[in-house]
């Protein structure tokens, strides 16, 4: 009887502490827009991606030029979006201006690329207008239009490594949601997911990026 | 007495523990992404594929299901970020609803609907999966 109460005991106390265990918040994260946990094996990105970025000539949201060359020498994120977009474009970019603040508030140098993919519809205004509506700090944050789609597409194809495409006779498009770290030299390290940010993670993996400056 | 004390313990416990499977397995990140992030997973899948299944002629106030089915290289996709479907009355100025879709298949997710009023309304998904926001253009379906 007393070996019988002691497995019960057992039984009861491992099944509990395993419920604990596996809810038990590992909140490795600051808490951001979109702050969700890191499990332990998604907190690392892909590292030694090694994806040269494509060259490119662009208009920003105050009308300026900005092209791949501007960027050398800097540490840079990078992603897409457009400004009407529906659903999941206004959260990343809420998630980007927390992130943005951040590595601002840590002193860590970066710049931030945003892609539209609706280049045709995209001017300055568009974009600026996006922009201040999820909190950017223009100093360091460029929103881009001024291509065509086919560049945009095969930008996505050829550096991104994904799809970006549009319903046909729409404004409606599918794209990555992800962020792309970029070195110094113009070269995709890694990314991460834009909609659930693992904030620490990049903060650490662009200020390892800077040291190597 | 006993094997009844023993049983409702083990049930419990059975109990507890399913519950506390299924309760973490929502608190975890959706995170499909953090399969491409695994360091040791960086070969670059194509986007998922989406397809949906919507009924195009309905009647009003009978319930239908409207689903979607995702795959990659063929294999269905479970890990998703979100599905969301749209519906839209074919009007103008009108104003769209969203609704969030649930897993109900291997790879699929839908929402069960009721149109309450006679028309034309669009219906589309917004599915964001594997690191990727995929749309496409809405369905038309006729409600009479």
């Amino acid at each position: 009887m007393f070996q019988k109460k002691t497995v019960l005991t057992l039984v009861a106390a491992v099944t509990v502490s395993t419920i604990l265990a596996g809810c038990g918040s590992p909140s490795a994260k600051s808490g951001g827009p979109a702050a969700s946990t890191a499990p332990s094996t998604a907190t690392e990105g892909p590292t030694n991606l090694k994806w040269p970025v494509s060259d490119f000539k662009a208009i920003d949201q105050n009308g300026q030029s900005v092209t791949l060359a501007d960027l050398k020498g800097k540490v840079w994120i990078a992603d897409v979006f457009y400004s009407s977009c529906p659903t999941v474009c206004p959260p990343i970019a809420d998630n980007m201006a927390h992130l943005q603040k951040m590595l601002k508030d840590k002193g860590i140098p970066v710049e931030i690329v945003s892609f539209s993919v609706d280049p045709q519809y995209e001017t300055p205004k568009s974009l600026k207008i996006f922009g201040q509506e999820h909190g950017a700090d223009f100093s360091n944050w460029h929103f881009l239009a001024g291509y065509s789609f086919d560049w945009i597409k095969q930008f996505a194809q050829d550096t991104l490594k994904t799809t970006v495409a549009q319903v046909p006779n729409s404004r409606i498009f599918s794209h990555p949601v992800n962020w792309y770290v970029v070195n110094q030299s113009g070269v995709i390290e890694t990314f991460y997911d834009g909609l659930h940010p693992y904030y620490n993670e990049i903060v650490k993996t662009v200020q390892s990026l800077e040291a190597k400056r | 007495m006993r094997k009844y004390a023993l049983f409702s313990i083990l049930g419990l416990s059975g109990v507890l523990l399913f519950t506390g499977i299924t309760g973490c397995g929502t608190s975890n990140p959706p995170s499909s992404s953090s399969m491409n992030m695994s360091p040791k997973n960086t070969t670059v899948k194509p986007m998922p594929t989406v397809k949906m299944d919507v009924p195009t002629q309905m009647k009003t106030g009978a319930s239908v299901q409207i689903l979607v089915h995702v795959t990659q290289q063929g294999k269905p996709v479970n890990q998703v970020d979100e599905v969301m479907f749209e519906i839209s009355p074919d009007t103008l100025g009108s104003k769209h609803t969203i609704f969030t879709a649930k897993r109900t298949g291997n790879g699929e997710f839908s929402i069960q609907h009721t149109f309450a009023q006679k028309g034309t309304y669009d219906v589309m998904y917004h599915v964001v999966a594997m690191g990727s926001m995929i749309m496409t253009g809405p369905v038309k379906v006729s409600v009479s």
